[in-house]
Order: structure tokens, then C-alpha cells, then sequence
């Protein structure tokens, strides 16, 4: 790789290169742990936000269920590790298979419904695994959840895991830009846009759908399954149709169809509840109608607004407009 | 088989069935015409359970808390039509995650009105006690519950198939384009018919109240249980949505009691095969399902 195109990636990529610098080197100038663990969080809502705006954003799939995969993660581990003596990579494995099942039934699901049925489909699938984890309570704990879930011994310190969790979205972040602007990426937003012209042109929307399916499903997975092994416990509100609006909205917030959205909307929506609620005990409310003013006045999002407020800036010149020609996608 | 336990699962299932059919009706209407899934349509029926009781303990007055129940929805329905729905007409996506939102406030705001704890709401004196059947046991207030629901049913069937405004709605189902160019004000059909939607699920919440206690999840449990019922019935079908929340009614009901944790799943498994073998649900046509 010669420099030029070095220097072309590091200009291409100069807000990701800042944020990822800076969140390496925020835990050595202060070290505080609750701020640390609320990073960790942001980090692995911001994974589990980016597979979903993989189905919204991307496929155009209305999946009110997505917190299915969440929970499977994080049961799997918490399950395998009491009843089990497996490593964890085949765990991992084991999850990104079952993902991968559950991806197919939905698919088969999405191929005859479409829509609000589609959502209503997967909504009535996830709340299908919650009734199983509350009933199977001999091996789950019903409402009382898994304690002590296992982790590998380098997790135990919280500043391992930070950068274990911080370097899961980076790869989660690559993995999914690398994938939209493949042609297979291509395919996905041409069916979001109009699914009987990509038929009409011969490709196989089941295959494609599938594929988006299975890759948001083992990745939503993967977030829940660290998340449990950091919070230590796998409960059924994991599971459950408040997960799905949680991150339908740190999606919707951040800017749905972008890639960088999803992450800044799982940040805001952690940062927010977090200062929210140890003020107002009804902080909901507050971010209900934060919530409201952005579906109204910002359909696209924060980050989906950022083109027309790049253009502002361009036009007041000078430094601002520098930072306009480095918004620009 | 037939004996005390099976009449009074098959009242309560009757008796819930009738509530969900409250909500589920005006639900596949607003779809049905308006392509609008309206999540508020719970978060009513809990306002309604609210409204109702805080009526009733202030007048003393079970009829007066029906008609509060009644009159508050359809306002209120109105209103968020008028307000919130018509300007993001045609944006389906927008609309979901608009109401989506509405009813996350709406069911805090119910907290910070009147607590987030269980409320009583007293049964009117008169409903106090059981009709004895020779040893079958059948509370008068389940019994009433089934009466007013199906006075309602014949009342909204009788509406939307003998009357003026009635057939109009019901075109609009098949086409609200259609009835447009007829030189109709199909803007002001939305908002009644969303103002009517409102309110009957609103007097559902204040009927419930008594029933099964006045809360603020019930807006969360009810909605899920409604849109199945609707799922299941057929969307924009009005003989659907009756046969749908009954069957999902029976199926809570005796579900409920011999497989109590298993409930629920049974209603999530008889959508997910309707869905599969019938996509546009039991008396839906065709079409919807795979268009939208």
C-alpha cells in the first residue's frame, strides 16, 4: 500500500479514526469504571442497533421482534455455561447457528408477509421465546433470571473488556460498511426500494434476504451474549418487546439507513436515560416526546438530517466549512 | 366436561374475548380505511379504565362513568387525528413510529396522573354477586361485560351496514380513492371513524376496570393481545375482528387456567399459522398481507 492511498483512507475515514482514537485513549487520561461500564453498554447497544438498521435501514424489514436475537444470545451463554462444558468459540459458533435458524424462519416468514404482518410475525416470535424462558423456569429461572453467566478469564477486568467491547463495534462497523456497499449490499437496497423489480430482474430475494437476515441475527446475537457475560445476568426483559422499541429508537434517533447513526442514537438513548432517569422517575415521558419531535421533525434521523445541515454550514465559509466537507458521506 | 369450571372459563373467556373485541374492532377499522396501525389504541382502553373509575367514584354512577368513558375517547380520538395522524397522511412508516411513541407517553403519563400502583374500581352495586344456575355459578358482572359487547357488535353492525355513513366507511375499506372521487369528504370519514375506533376501545377500558383491575400495564398487555385478534380475524374485516377476539378470548381463558404459562404462547402460535396458511387472516381478503 503506497502512501497516497493511506493518506486516502485516513482522509476518508478521519471521523471514524478521532472517535475510535479517542475511546482508545479515554480509559488511560481517567479511569473512572462507571463511566467505563457505561461506555461498555453504549458500545454493545450500538452493535445490536447497527444489525437492526441492517433490516430497517437496508432491506427495508419492519422487525418488531429483533430483541429475539438479543436474548438468544445472551441465554445461550448463560444456559451453555451452567449446563455445558463448552469453550467460548464453540459457543460463539453454536449462537451464530442458531441465529442463522431462527434468520431462515424469519425469512421464510418475510417471503409470505409483508409489512406491518411481517412485523407483527416476528413480534409474536420473540414474545413466542419469552413465554419459553418464563415457563422452562426449572432451567432459565423464569423472572428471576441466570446469575453469574460465565466469561473468559481475560474479561474480568473492566478495562479488558472495555476494549474487547470496543473493538467488537469497530469489526461489527466494518463488517457491515463492507458488506452494504458489496454488490450483495446493493441487491439488499434495491429490494427495500421496490422487491418485485429486483424478482422482475431475476434475483433471489429469498437468498438475499436470508443472507441480511442471518447477518443481523449473529450479530445482534454476539451484543447480547457480551452483554450478558458484562452484566453478569440473563433476564427475561432481554427478550422482550421493550428491547425492540429500545433499539428501534436508538436507530430512529440516530438516523435510520445510515451506518453511523445507529451508534451515536445507542449512545444518546443510553446517555440520556442514564441522566434521565436519576432525575425524574418518569423520565420516559421526557424521552418519549424527545422521541415524537424527531420522528415529526426529523424523519431521518439526527445523522439522517446531517446533509441539509452540511449545506448550512458550507454557506457560513471559513472553518465551519471545513468541517461541512468532512460531514459529507 | 361440562360442568361449573367449564361455564365459568367459557363466561371469562366470553367476557375477555368481548374486551379485546372492544379494542380489536376499532383497530382493523382505522387499518382497514386508514393503513394506519395505531398503537395508541391500548394506551385509550387504559385512559378509558382511568377516566371511567375516576367518574364512577366521583358521581357514584356506573352509566355516567360508560358514557364519560365514551365521550372522553371520542374526543380525544378526534383530536389525535386532527392533530397528530392527518398531517403525516401517506407516510405509513412515519405514522407507526409516530404512534409507537404517542403510546409510550401516553402510558407514562397515566403514572404521573393517578401512581403506577393497582387502582380499585368497585363494582356498582347492583352487579354485586352471581347468577345461580342450577349449581353453576355465573358472576353478574362478566355476564353484563358479554351483554354490553354484544350490544355494542349489533350496534356497530347495524351502523356500518344500514346507514349512510356506515356504507361509506365500508368502501373506503376496499378503496378510499374511490369513495374521494365520488365527491365524499373522506377526511372527515378518518376522523370519525378513528374517533370511533377510540372510543369504543376507550368504554372497553372503563367496562374492564371492575373486571380486571385498572393499571397501567394493561395498555401494553391489551394492544399485543388486540393486534393478534386482528391478525387472526382478518384485517378491515369487522365479522374478523368479532371472531378473532373471541377465539383469542376461549383460548386465554381455558388456556389460561389448564396451561397457565403456556397462554400466551397458544395465541402467538394460532397467528403464526394463520399467518402461514391464511396471510390475509380467517375473513380477510386477499391482497393485504403481501401488498403492504
Amino acid at each position: 500500500m503506497d502512501a497516497k492511498k493511506v493518506l486516502q483512507f485516513f482522509r476518508a475515514n478521519i471521523w471514524l479514526i478521532i472517535l475510535v482514537g479517542a475511546m482508545i485513549v479515554y480509559p488511560f487520561i481517567s479511569y473512572q469504571p462507571y463511566w467505563l461500564s457505561l461506555l461498555i453498554t453504549i458500545f454493545v447497544f450500538a452493535a445490536f442497533a447497527l444489525s437492526y438498521d441492517l433490516l430497517l435501514g437496508f432491506t427495508g424489514l419492519i422487525s418488531f421482534g429483533h430483541a429475539l436475537f438479543f436474548g438468544m444470545g445472551a441465554y445461550s451463554i448463560a444456559l451453555f455455561g451452567r449446563f455445558t462444558d463448552l469453550s467460548f468459540g464453540s459457543m460463539f459458533l453454536l449462537l451464530a447457528v442458531a441465529a442463522g435458524i431462527i434468520a431462515l424462519i424469519k425469512t421464510i416468514f418475510a417471503m409470505r408477509v409483508r409489512g406491518i404482518y411481517f412485523a407483527m410475525i416476528t413480534l409474536a416470535l420473540a414474545q413466542f421465546f419469552w413465554v419459553l424462558v418464563m415457563s422452562l423456569s426449572r432451567y432459565t429461572g423464569g423472572e428471576d433470571g441466570m446469575p453469574r453467566v460465565p466469561r473468559p478469564d481475560f474479561l474480568g477486568d473492566r478495562l479488558n473488556f472495555y476494549f474487547f467491547a470496543l473493538g467488537f463495534l469497530v469489526l461489527v462497523y466494518i463488517i457491515s460498511r463492507r458488506f452494504i456497499n458489496s454488490p450483495t449490499g446493493r441487491v439488499l437496497i434495491g429490494i427495500r426500494e421496490n422487491e418485485e423489480r429486483m424478482v422482475m430482474l431475476g434475483y433471489n430475494v429469498f437468498k438475499y434476504k436470508l443472507f441480511s437476515l442471518t447477518l443481523a441475527g449473529i450479530i445482534g446475537s454476539f451484543s447480547g451474549a457480551i452483554y450478558v457475560m458484562f452484566i453478569n445476568i440473563a433476564y427475561p426483559a432481554l427478550l422482550d418487546i421493550q428491547n425492540t422499541i429500545d433499539v428501534l429508537m436508538m436507530t430512529i434517533v440516530g438516523g435510520v439507513g445510515t451506518l453511523h447513526g445507529p451508534i451515536f442514537g445507542a449512545a444518546l438513548v443510553r446517555l440520556l436515560s442514564h441522566f434521565l432517569s436519576s432525575h425524574f422517575r418518569q423520565w420516559i415521558i421526557i424521552f418519549g416526546i424527545i422521541y415524537i419531535l424527531i420522528v415529526v421533525f426529523l424523519p431521518l434521523g439526527i445523522f439522517g438530517g446531517i446533509p441539509g445541515f452540511s449545506r448550512w454550514l458550507e454557506k457560513r465559509g471559513g472553518w465551519l466549512k471545513w468541517i461541512a466537507q468532512r460531514l459529507k458521506p | 366436561m361440562f360442568d361449573t369450571l367449564f361455564f365459568n372459563l367459557l363466561l371469562n373467556g366470553l367476557a375477555h374475548g368481548m374486551l379485546i373485541f372492544l379494542i380489536a374492532s376499532g383497530l382493523s377499522l382505522i387499518f382497514g380505511l386508514m393503513r394506519v396501525v395505531n398503537f395508541t389504541h391500548g394506551s385509550f382502553f387504559m385512559f378509558g379504565a382511568y377516566v371511567g373509575r375516576s367518574i364512577f367514584l366521583a358521581t357514584d354512577s356506573f352509566v355516567l362513568a360508560i358514557l364519560g368513558g365514551l365521550l372522553f375517547g371520542f374526543v380525544c380520538g378526534a383530536l389525535v387525528e386532527r392533530i397528530a395522524i392527518r398531517p403525516f397522511f401517506g407516510n405509513r412508516v412515519q405514522l407507526l413510529l409516530l404512534t409507537l411513541g404517542m403510546m409510550l407517553v401516553m402510558n407514562e403519563l397515566v403514572k404521573i396522573i393517578w401512581g403506577p400502583t393497582i387502582l380499585r374500581f368497585p363494582r356498582p352495586d347492583y352487579f354485586i354477586g352471581s347468577f345461580m344456575l342450577g349449581d353453576i355459578i355465573l358472576p353478574y358482572y362478566r355476564m353484563f361485560i358479554v351483554g354490553f359487547g354484544l350490544a355494542v357488535l349489533v350496534v356497530v353492525y347495524l351502523f356500518l351496514n344500514k346507514t349512510r355513513l356506515g356504507i361509506i366507511i365500508r368502501a373506503g375499506v376496499e378503496d378510499s380513492d374511490m369513495v374521494q372521487s365520488f365527491g365524499i369528504n373522506i377526511k372527515q370519514v378518518f376522523t370519525f371513524t378513528f374517533a370511533l375506533g377510540v372510543s369504543l376501545a376507550s368504554v372497553g377500558g372503563a367496562i374492564s376496570g371492575p373486571f380486571l383491575g385498572v393499571y397501567p400495564e394493561i395498555a401494553m398487555d391489551n394492544i399485543l393481545v388486540a393486534i393478534i385478534a386482528v391478525v387472526v380475524g382478518g384485517i378491515g374485516s369487522f365479522g374478523g375482528s368479532v371472531a378473532g377476539s373471541l377465539l383469542i378470548g376461549l383460548i386465554s381463558s381455558f388456556g389460561g387456567f389448564y396451561l397457565p404459562q403456556a397462554a400466551m404462547a397458544f395465541n402467538v402460535i394460532l397467528m403464526a399459522l394463520v399467518l402461514l396458511i391464511r396471510p390475509q387472516g380467517l375473513f380477510g381478503k386477499g391482497g393485504l398481507a403481501s401488498g403492504r
